[in-house]
């Protein structure tokens, strides 16, 4: 059963609810209460949170697996017709594994495995936007081996290595002179590295503090596959081949209070800045180059983004506990370099949880949010395509924990 | 941004199908009324494309474009005197050699063909025989009156020629006029259109320039006679308080037929140095040195006429009727000279004469593919005089003006990105003209239509859709 899931979070795409392509949806006790988590600890999840968090369980072994079902669509009225066109993204299903392991009272070992990056956006083949994007799967899948170190009563430290698997895929059509079936398919994956460090200070009883740092990881394609299905005039012209590209998942530094006001009731506040001004350009670097298939180069100038956070839980009893929280999620894109490709607008997520303990060892998490991508009048300048955006998803997620 | 959306997601306890929404656009026509429009001009407002008048060519026709789009603010019927049959399939083009035994040409293909040195490429070409007349001339009259008066190849002057639909005047308004003696400015008003679209003139100035200037006997109007002549067809168009839109006249050497013919050659030393020789040029220069010694020509005639090759890119050799005729003296020294810089050659010069049969270097290229730098100033003079009318008429009468000119000079020089495709006036490639490298693609169609529009909601204050160019059809091979 287990197996099973995993699986097959594995092999469908997911689609970004998050500003650009980030995901972030690593855990349903946090997504629950607008994906808060840094200052607090939950259980195995923390290895994502706050790496500086694992040593606090109080279980020699904790354990954390789940997912979730994005259901997305995104509208567009295109600022020449006036009329509105609508996405079919495949249902996305993020994922996240979470073990950890009490060494002894000071140090904790852990491992993640998560998607904090991914898009899935399909707009069909014969969109207005064709030429930029017919549709695009991008995901990275993300391996965190992490140790974490408590130092006093008070203060602890954590910090992890991350091995991004970045794959994407994009389909899109060839605006050449001849012909009006004209597409590319541009298929690549690489490994990137970076890390995960965190640090947490319980300053009272009630009162917690949660820093951490992502840093940002490269994906650096070296072979990717371009594959043109081109009119026959002009296949000599449109050679497939290999193709090398460079994307940048960025990186995130975030910091979280939490309050215990008592037993029933914690609170918490979380800012995040992510560095997308790293995301400065999409280029495909063709390795057959002709005439008339020069490298493609793509602006993106990204802008350096905030996430706000706040959130509250209830602990009803030792079985239950309710949660609910809010976020602002800044898009990084630029009114001027809005590429339908990532359809990102500023973000109103609204969210809600519970969690089941069946047993001391046991217990199930619930989630379900609600994302409002706010309308925006945005263009892609470099291609002369805009219009209006908005976007709307729902989703739910299931996840389960077990300890020993 | 809907907060009512809110009330629905606020208690998310079961999944709902919520979509995104975005407010319709209120699309209406302002102060302008379309129930009755008609388009008057010439093959540009027909349909005409890679020389010819085809049934796909009047379904993509720019006034037909911009119809479709009026519908959306209440717009009404838009009737063409469409071909059908053979015409409408292979396209009717007209040339005066064959209409006389009333045959027509059909439209040029993209077919890959071989040319002399072997080696196969693209290009446009006609790839069928001449075929009979007979089906370009039905014509379902139930759908009178038109509201589509584009003649292909009228001048300004012919919009209110009588006999222009007879036998003896043009067959493509012919095969629609009513009687033989109906202008076309009549056939137009019986329309009694609230809304016209003008756009005419191109042609006269572009067959002086296709037939190579002074050598193809096609004269340029007046600027006077467009004058007069453009104030009496709005004249009447705006009778009845209709309100309008005008075009102008592109500049002509913008467009591919006069851009895609090289001008000069490329050469070795040792070709140059043969060309230069006593037993060529080299001649042709010592006789014009002896003429000047004799006072038979200037030497500043002589200085621009001596012909000297080197290694590189060299201007090719081409006949000037406009030089002094020396033959009288020596039939060997023709008027010829080597093009200046900014001269043009149409894409009528065999192509295969160039590459092959060594015409621009050993043999000059004759007047009739060539335009002097005094021919292309007598083409602007006239772009710039009936364009400067057009736009005063505009202005003064209150009616919306589309700078056609200004357009295609940014195709040209800059190219025009429209959705993800960057079109150009390069022919073939540029994705904007068809294979004559004169009309306009459909896709070049549609970029124009969407400027109409734009020029009619800025002048009558009306919220019209544009059409998605990506939409129209790019170039397809015949293969």
């Amino acid at each position: 059963m287990k197996f099973k899931l995993i699986t097959a979070f594995i092999l469908i795409p997911y689609l970004a609810a998050a500003g650009g392509f980030q995901v972030n949806l690593q855990g349903n006790k946090q997504s629950g209460m607008g994906h808060l988590g840094t200052s607090f600890h939950l259980g195995a999840s923390s290895t994502y949170f706050n790496p500086a968090m694992m040593g606090l369980d109080s279980n020699k072994f904790n354990f954390e697996f789940g997912g979730f079902g994005i259901f997305s669509e995104v509208a567009f009225q295109n600022r020449q017709t006036g009329m509105t066109e609508r996405t079919d993204n495949p249902v996305s299903t993020p994922f996240y594994f979470y073990g950890t392991y009490q060494i002894n009272d000071k140090l904790a070992a852990g491992l993640g495995v998560y998607t904090p990056f991914g898009s899935s956006v399909d707009w069909g083949k014969d969109w207005s936007g064709k030429n930029l994007i017919q549709q695009v799967t991008l995901q990275a899948i993300y391996i965190q081996p992490t140790l974490s170190y408590r130092l006093n009563d008070k203060l602890s430290v954590g910090a992890g290595l991350t091995v991004a698997l970045g794959s994407f895929e994009i389909d899109r059509a060839v605006p050449a002179p001849i012909g009006n079936e004209n597409t590319v398919n541009l298929k690549g994956g690489e490994t990137g590295f970076g890390f995960n460090a965190g640090l947490h200070y319980q300053a009272t009883e009630k009162f917690s503090v949660g820093l951490t740092y992502r840093s940002r990881v490269d994906i650096n394609l070296e072979d990717g596959d371009a594959t043109f299905s081109m009119d026959p005039a002009l296949a000599s012209s449109f050679p497939s081949g290999k193709f090398a590209a460079d994307l940048p998942l960025p990186a995130t530094a975030t910091i979280g209070f939490a309050y215990k006001a008592n037993e029933k009731w914690l609170f918490s506040v979380e800012g995040s800045f992510v560095e997308w001004s790293a995301y400065e350009s999409l280029d495909f670097d063709f390795e057959n180059n002709t005439s008339s298939l020069e490298d493609s180069k793509n602006a993106r100038n990204y802008e350096d983004a905030i996430i706000l956070r706040v959130g509250a839980q209830y602990t009803m009893s030792e079985k239950l506990a309710l949660r609910a929280g809010l976020y602002y999620d800044q898009s990084p894109v630029q009114d001027e370099f809005f590429n339908p490709e990532t359809p990102n607008s500023d973000n109103l997520g609204f969210t809600t949880g519970l969690s089941y303990n069946a047993s001391s060892k046991f217990g199930i998490d619930f989630s379900l949010l609600a994302l409002n991508g706010l309308e925006r009048t945005s263009e892609y300048q470099p291609e002369n395509f805009g219009g209006k955006y908005a976007s709307f998803s729902i989703i739910a997620g299931l996840g389960f924990n077990y300890k020993f | 941004m809907k907060f009512n959306r809110l009330l629905y997601i606020l208690p998310i306890f079961s999944i709902v199908a919520c979509q995104p929404e975005i407010d319709d656009i209120d699309f209406n026509g302002g102060s302008a009324d379309f129930s009755r429009t008609v388009a008057v001009g010439n093959s540009l407002t027909a349909g005409f494309q890679s020389n010819a008048l085809s049934l796909e060519g009047q379904m993509n026709s720019l006034p037909s474009i911009i119809a479709g789009q009026l519908k959306l603010v209440g717009g009404g019927e838009f009737t063409q005197p469409l071909l059908s049959g053979e015409a409408g399939a292979k396209g009717a083009g007209v040339e005066a050699s064959l209409i006389v035994n009333n045959l027509l040409l059909p439209e040029l293909s993209l077919a890959p063909s071989k040319d002399c040195l072997g080696e196969t490429s693209l290009s446009p070409q006609i790839l069928s025989a001449p075929y009979p007349i007979t089906s370009f001339l039905e014509l379902d009259a139930s759908l009178r009156p038109f509201n589509n008066i584009g003649v292909p190849g009228a001048k300004i002057g012919n919009v209110t020629m009588p006999g222009y639909g007879s036998s003896q005047g043009n067959p493509f308004f012919a095969r629609f006029a009513e009687t033989p003696m109906e202008t076309m400015l009549q056939a137009a008003m019986k329309t009694n259109a609230t809304f016209f679209q003008l756009w005419i003139g191109n042609n006269d100035v572009l067959g002086y320039a296709t037939t190579g200037g002074n050598e193809g006997g096609d004269a340029v109007t007046p600027v006077n006679t467009f004058s007069s002549a453009f104030k009496e067809i709005l004249d009447s168009l705006a009778k009845n308080g209709a309100k309008g839109v005008v075009a102008n006249i592109p500049d002509v050497t913008s467009i591919p037929f006069f851009t895609t013919i090289p001008t000069g050659v490329e050469l070795t030393q040792e070709q140059a140095d043969q060309l230069n020789s006593p037993m060529a040029y080299g001649a042709y220069n010592g006789g014009l040195d002896a003429m000047v010694a004799n006072q038979a020509l200037s030497q500043d005639e002589a200085d621009e006429r001596k012909i000297i090759f080197k290694a590189g890119l060299n201007p090719f050799v081409v006949l000037d009727p406009s030089l002094t005729d020396l033959t009288g003296f020596n039939p060997a020294l023709l008027s010829m000279r080597q093009i200046k810089v900014g001269e043009l050659l149409t894409l009528r010069t065999p192509s295969d004469s160039l590459k092959c049969a060594r015409w621009g270097s050993a043999k000059p290229i004759p007047g009739n593919f060539h335009l002097t730098n005094a021919e292309l100033v007598t083409i602007k003079n006239a772009v710039s005089g009936y364009n400067d009318i057009i736009k005063q008429e505009a202005q003064a009468r209150q009616l919306a003006f589309v700078d056609v000119n200004a357009r295609l000079d940014e195709l040209a020089t800059v190219g025009i990105k429209v959705s993800g495709i960057n079109f150009t006036s390069e022919l073939v490639r540029g994705g904007a003209f068809s294979l004559d490298g004169v009309h306009p693609s459909t896709r070049g169609y549609a970029i124009i239509a969407n400027d109409f529009i734009d020029a009619i909601n800025k002048t009558y204050n009306a919220n019209i859709p544009k059409v998605d160019v990506t939409r129209y059809p790019a170039l397809e091979t015949a293969m």
